[in-house]
């Protein structure tokens, strides 16, 4: 990602709208995919990235530069996106569970599926991230799909290194079992 | 090592590139010997982790932009800016207080009463009561985050004590 310069920061603290969309363009896209991905759908992600970035403007000028922008980018827009997935979970009055998606979408586990056309590999990625619950997918996002490391994940969701380790394992333990699950089935 | 030890850390570490070159050569070379695990590398790899690593990022429609520079103006505009209310209210998103809200309300409480007894000044200047009161906050935000998952055991908010 491309650096947000420190100086665009401090103009954007003292309320330069034109800082504040700068930052808006480098950051957005990976916003809007963590909280995306997280949440599951676009209505919802649209709500939450505004109102991360609106967090933000009102925030910046409490930005103390100890950590990275980025990271309390990051960290801002997960909680949110959690809290989001959790409060739409409640009021469907149920978990959302790993069963409902794969019911949904087993047959994208097949071969033929992963056979890497655009829509097929989209139809994937959702029904890998939705087939697992909030706390490991969040993990999952943040190493695979940014590229974080453990560390900075650690930092993010205020979890200790080994916590970040152990999902990203559970969580592809999961993914593996079902991938299985899905090509037997599929050749029956 | 057993092929066992080997694939739990196939599954982490050696994905993520997070180990040191001593032991990512000793997964190398023991799948240089063993077919099997060499094929539970190319299941996880080919399967999940590239097609992950390769959705790339999306990007949000325009609206949303429109939407937040909308909201900023109106913000402006109504110029009065945060009450106190609004400003423990936005607070109240801190994970510590989902997790220990007795504990919080306490705080904010002592913190009234010590910004209020070191001197009247700043009662006459919210901007300064804010201001110290969140340095507290951001202290215990760090302190509870210091001690594990965040996630795991909320379901209480601040929010019905507020609203
Ligand atoms: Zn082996």
């Amino acid at each position: 990602m491309k650096q947000i310069p420190k100086e665009t920061i401090l103009r954007a603290s003292r309320g330069d709208m034109e800082a504040f969309k700068e930052i808006y363009d480098i950051s957005s896209g990976f916003v809007y995919t963590v909280v995306y991905r997280i949440v599951r759908n676009s209505e919802d992600a649209q709500e939450v990235t505004q109102d991360v970035f609106m967090s933000i403007y009102q925030k910046i000028n409490t930005f103390r530069f100890k950590s990275s922008l980025k990271t309390w980018l990051y960290r801002i827009a997960t909680n949110r996106a959690i809290n989001m997935y959790r409060k739409r979970a409640k009021e469907k009055g149920r978990k959302v569970t790993f069963e409902d998606n794969i019911k949904y979408d087993s047959d994208v586990f097949n071969k033929t599926a992963v056979n890497f056309e655009r829509e097929h590999a989209e139809k994937l990625v959702k029904a890998m991230l939705g087939s697992l619950p909030c706390e490991q997918r969040a993990c999952i996002v943040l190493k695979d799909i940014e590229g974080l490391r453990y560390q900075e994940i650690a930092e993010v969701l205020g979890i200790k290194i080994n916590t970040v380790r152990s999902r990203l394992k559970r969580a592809r333990e999961k993914l593996l079992a079902l991938k299985e699950t899905g090509e037997s089935s599929h050749e029956m | 090592m057993k092929c066992k030890k080997i694939r739990d850390i196939i599954l982490s570490d050696y994905t993520d590139g997070e180990l040191s070159s001593d032991r990512q050569k000793l997964i190398e070379d023991h799948l240089k010997g063993c077919p099997a695990c060499r094929e539970f590398l190319e299941e996880l790899t080919g399967g999940i982790v590239t097609p992950l690593r390769e959705s790339g990022h999306v990007k949000p429609p325009a609206e949303v932009w429109n939407r937040i520079e909308r909201a900023i103006g109106e913000k402006e505009k109504s110029g009065a800016g945060e009450t106190l209310l609004d400003w423990i209210k936005a607070r109240a998103e801190l994970p510590v207080l989902r997790r220990k809200p007795a504990f919080v309300l306490a705080t904010i409480l002592v913190a009234f009463l010590l910004a209020g007894g070191i001197t009247a000044r700043y009662f006459s200047e919210r901007r300064g009561v804010n201001t110290y009161i969140e340095e507290q906050f951001d202290f215990l935000d760090s302190l509870a985050n210091g001690n594990g998952d965040s996630y795991e055991d909320n379901g209480f908010s601040l929010d019905y004590f507020l609203l």
